[in-house]
C-alpha cells in the first residue's frame, strides 16, 4: 500500500492504518530506534509510541513521505527519553551521536548571531544539497536513520575506520559551514 | 549551541532528503586481500592457510523490478550463470550449500532432496502494547524453512564412515535460530561448529560464494587454526572503576596520555569516548563509570599498547564528557585501579575473548541471543586475528595503523560479516545399505532494502559447489506456496497447476526462487 493510500486510512480514522504502517515502515522504525537507543524492547515501546502519536496527529497532518514523517517522530521519542533518562546513561547510541554531532558545532569566536532551529535546518539543508550524493547519503544514513558506522562501512566496503574518518570530515565541514555563516544557536 | 540543538535541526530536514538518502545504493570499495598476506609476512608470522585465497568480488549490477513472473530455464545460461538479468541483493541471505564431506566418500552416491516451506507468509495476527493502548496488526515472516536431506547409498560390502560437512552462510550476530539442526536417520547429532574467513566484501551473489568456495582453500582455512600473534604489547587494565554519589549526569573515567603516533598504536577496549592530538602527540581515552544496577559495573577497561610505549598517562574524573577540553568540570573522588604488564597480542586478545565469553559483549546486540553464543572461542580469536591482519592496526595502511583502534569496533564488524559456517559431524553408511542425513534451517529472505516494502524476497540453492559427493539424483519441493506469488524462479515450480517438485539439472549449478507475500 502507497504512502497516500495509508494517510488516506488515517483521515478515515480506520485502525488498519496502523497495521498497514507497521507493514510498510515498521522494520524501518524499529531499525531507527534501536539504532538511537540501543536496546530493542527500548526500541519497541519507542515504536508503538510513535503509532499512536501518529494516530493522533493525522489528520490533520498530511504527510507526504510516511518513512519520514515517523522516523522523525522516532528521533524525537528517542531524544525525549535520552534527555529524561541521560543520568542512567542508558541509549549508548544516542550517546555516540551527540557526541559526534558536538564536533559540528562551531567555536565560539565565530558567533554573531543566535539562531533558531527552523533556521539551523535550512543551513544544514543547504550544506547537505551542497554536497555530493554519496557524502549527503552518508551523512543522513548516520546522523538520521543513527546507522552505525560499522555497518556504512560494510555497505561502502571500506574498513569501520577510514569510514569513521569520513564521518569526521563531514562533521568538521559542516562545523565549518555553520561557521562561516557566522552563526550559532 | 550543542549538539541536541544540531540533531533537532536535523530531525527537521525536509522529507526528501532522508528519503533520498534511504534510497541511495553505495558503490563499494574492493578490499583487497592481497595485502593481507604481505603483512602477516612483514610482522615475520606464518601465513594464514587462508590469505593465499585470492577473492573476488559479486557480479554486482541492478536488482530486477519484480514486475512479473519470468523463467529463466535455459540450461546454456545457466551454465554460463547467465540468466539474462542478475541476481544479485543488497542483502544477500547466501545460498542453501550442498552436504559434503572431509573425504572417503567415493562409493556413496547421494540423492537429494530440498524442501522451501514458505508457510512463515502466512499472515497472522499480533499486537503491540502501549502503557495505555494496544493496536493488533497483520504479520507475517520472509524467514522459510528449508529442509535439506540426503539418502547416502552405500552399495559396497564395507561400512563406510565419513566425516559430514554441513555448510551455511550466516554471520557470527545472526540470530541462533539460523543454526541448522542435523539428524541422521531421524535422530539428533552432535556438531562441531567451525567458521571460514571474511572475503573481504558483503556478498550480494551466489558468485562471490562460488569464487570463496570453488577451490576448496576456504573451507580448509576454516577447518584450521590462525596463526598466533606473537607481536609484543603492554596492556593497561583499569578495573574496579568507582564514582562518588553525586549529581553528576555521566560521571567519567578520562586517562591521558603523551605518545609518538609514529611509533604506537593503541587499541582500547571498554572507552566509550576520547579524543587524538596528533600533533601535540597526546591521546585521550574515556568511559563513563556504570553504576551497580548498570551494563558494565565491575568490568574491566583496557588498553593495548603496540610499539612504544605510552607516557605520563594521568587520571581524571569529571562530571560528564570531553573532560580534557575547556569548561569540563573535574570530578574528585572517581577511581580506578591501573595495572601494567607486558604480553603479546594474542594472549590479550585470548583474555578479551574470554570476557566476551562471559557475555558482557553480547547485550550490545539487544540481549538476543546470538549465533555467537555457539561460536567456538578459538573461532572468534581467529576471525579477530584475520580482521587485525587485513584492516585493523596490523594492516600496511599507515592511515589505519596509525590511530586508536577501537577493539568493539573491529568486533562489532566481525561479528557482523557474512562469512560461511560449517557443521561437522561423523556418518557411518553401513554395507549394502543407506542413511538419510537432514538439515533443518531457517533461510532468511535476500532483498534489495532491509525495511518493509521489498519488492522481492530471494531464496537460492547451488547444486554440488563445495561438496564431493556423487549425486543421484537432486529435487527440490515447494510448500506452502498458497503464501506466496512467484516473481522469478528457474526451478520450474508452477504451484498454480499443481507442479511442487521438480528434477533438479545435475550440470545447473544454482537455482533460485523470487517470490513476494500473496495479497489477501
Amino acid at each position: 500500500m502507497e504512502d497516500r493510500e495509508i494517510v488516506a486510512l488515517y483521515w478515515a480514522r480506520e485502525e488498519r492504518a496502523i497495521a498497514e504502517t507497521e507493514r510498510r515502515y515498521g522494520a524501518v522504525l524499529r531499525h531507527l530506534a534501536e539504532n538511537l537507543l540501543g536496546r530493542r524492547e527500548d526500541a519497541e515501546e519507542c515504536v508503538s509510541d510513535a503509532y499512536h502519536a501518529a494516530w493522533r496527529s493525522i489528520p490533520p497532518e498530511e504527510p507526504q513521505s510516511l518513512r519520514a514523517y515517523l522516523g522523525r517522530i522516532v528521533r524525537n521519542l528517542a531524544v525525549s527519553r535520552w534527555r529524561a533518562e541521560h543520568a542512567q546513561k542508558r541509549f549508548g547510541g544516542m550517546e555516540t551521536l551527540l557526541s559526534e554531532l558536538s564536533d559540528c558545532v562551531p567555536a565560539r569566536d565565530n558567533v554573531e548571531a543566535e539562531l533558531e532551529t527552523k533556521e539551523l535546518t535550512a543551513l544544514i539543508a543547504r550544506w547537505l544539497r551542497g554536497l555530493d550524493a554519496e557524502s549527503r547519503a552518508l551523512f543522513l544514513r548516520r546522523y538520521w536513520y543513527g546507522e552505525t558506522v560499522q555497518a556504512l562501512a560494510k555497505e561502502c566496503g571500506v574498513s569501520p575506520s577510514q569510514m569513521a574518518q569520513r564521518m569526521l570530515r563531514l562533521r568538521r565541514k559542516l562545523r565549518a559551514a555553520l561557521e562561516a555563516e557566522g552563526v550559532t544557536v | 549551541m550543542n549538539s541536541e540543538q544540531i540533531y533537532e535541526a536535523i530531525t527537521n530536514l525536509p522529507e526528501e532528503l532522508p528519503e533520498e538518502a534511504a534510497a541511495h545504493t553505495f558503490i563499494k570499495r574492493k578490499r583487497s586481500y592481497w595485502r593481507w598476506g604481505a603483512v602477516a609476512a612483514a610482522v615475520a608470522l606464518i601465513p594464514l592457510a587462508a590469505a593465499a585465497i585470492l577473492f573476488s568480488g559479486g557480479m554486482g549490477g541492478m536488482s530486477s523490478d519484480g514486475s512479473g513472473a519470468e523463467m529463466a530455464q535455459d540450461s546454456e545460461a545457466m551454465e554460463d550463470n547467465s540468466y539474462g538479468f542478475s541476481i544479485s541483493y543488497m542483502d544477500y541471505a547466501g545460498p542453501v550449500f550442498p552436504l559434503a564431506t572431509l573425504g572417503g566418500a567415493e562409493d556413496l552416491t547421494a540423492d537429494r532432496i530440498v524442501t522451501f516451506d514458505f508457510s512463515p507468509y502466512e499472515t497472522r495476527q499480533e499486537t503491540y502494547e502501549t502503557s495505555s493502548e494496544s493496536y493488533s496488526y497483520d504479520r507475517y515472516d520472509t524467514e522459510v524453512k528449508v529442509t535439506d536431506a540426503y539418502v547416502l547409498a552405500n552399495p559396497t560390502e564395507e561400512h563406510v564412515t565419513v566425516t559430514a560437512v554441513y555448510p551455511f552462510a550466516a554471520a557470527f550476530s545472526d540470530p541462533l535460530d539460523l543454526l541448522p539442526v542435523i539428524t541422521v536417520d531421524g535422530t539428533a547429532v552432535e556438531t562441531a561448529l567451525y567458521a571460514g574467513p571474511q572475503g573481504g566484501e558483503a556478498p550480494e551473489s551466489w558468485e562471490t560464494y562460488r569464487a570463496w568456495l570453488s577451490d576448496g582453500s576456504y573451507r580448509e582455512a576454516a577447518l584450521a587454526s590462525a596463526t598466533a600473534l606473537d607481536v609484543p604489547v603492554t596492556v593497561y587494565e583499569f578495573s574496579a572503576l568507582t564514582a562518588p554519589e553525586s549529581d553528576a549526569p555521566n560521571p567519567t573515567l578520562s586517562v591521558r596520555m603523551t605518545l609518538d603516533y609514529d611509533r604506537t598504536t593503541v587499541l582500547s577496549l571498554g572507552f566509550d569516548g576520547g579524543s587524538w592530538d596528533r600533533e601535540n602527540g597526546a591521546m585521550v581515552r574515556e568511559c563513563s563509570v556504570p553504576q551497580e544496577e548498570e551494563a558494565g559495573y565491575g568490568t574491566s577497561r583496557y588498553l593495548i599498547v603496540l610499539g612504544e610505549d605510552v607516557t605520563d598517562m594521568t587520571l581524571r574524573g569529571c562530571r560528564s564528557g570531553g573532560s580534557w577540553e575547556e569548561g569540563s568540570e573535574e570530578l574528585p573522588g572517581v577511581t580506578a585501579g591501573v595495572r601494567r604488564y607486558t604480553s603479546t597480542l594474542q594472549t590479550a586478545l585470548e583474555d578479551l575473548v574470554g570476557e566476551l565469553y562471559d557475555g558482557k559483549m553480547l547485550w550490545r546486540s539487544g540481549g538476543e541471543v546470538h549465533l555467537l553464543a555457539e561460536i567456538p572461542r578459538e573461532t572468534c580469536l581467529d576471525a579477530l586475528t584475520e580482521a587485525l591482519l587485513s584492516y585493523g592496526i596490523l594492516s600496511d595502511d599507515p592511515a589505519e595503523r596509525s590511530r586508536c583502534e577501537i577493539l568493539e569496533d573491529v568486533i562489532s564488524q566481525v561479528w557482523s560479516e557474512k562469512r560461511v559456517l560449517y557443521l561437522t559431524f561423523p556418518v557411518t553408511v553401513p554395507a549394502g545399505s543407506s542413511v538419510t542425513v537432514t538439515a533443518e534451517l531457517i533461510k532468511d529472505a535476500s532483498t534489495d532494502y532491509t525495511g518493509g516494502g521489498a519488492a522481492r524476497e530471494g531464496y537460492d540453492l547451488v547444486t554440488r559447489l563445495g561438496s564431493d559427493l556423487t549425486f543421484a539424483s537432486q529435487t527440490a519441493r515447494l510448500a506452502g506456496a498458497e503464501y506466496v506469488e512467484i516473481l522469478r524462479q528457474n526451478f520450474g515450480f508452477d504451484p498454480e497447476r499443481g507442479v511442487t517438485e521438480v528434477t533438479l539439472d545435475a550440470a545447473a549449478e544454482h537455482y533460485f526462487i523470487e517470490v513476494r507475500k500473496r495479497e489477501g
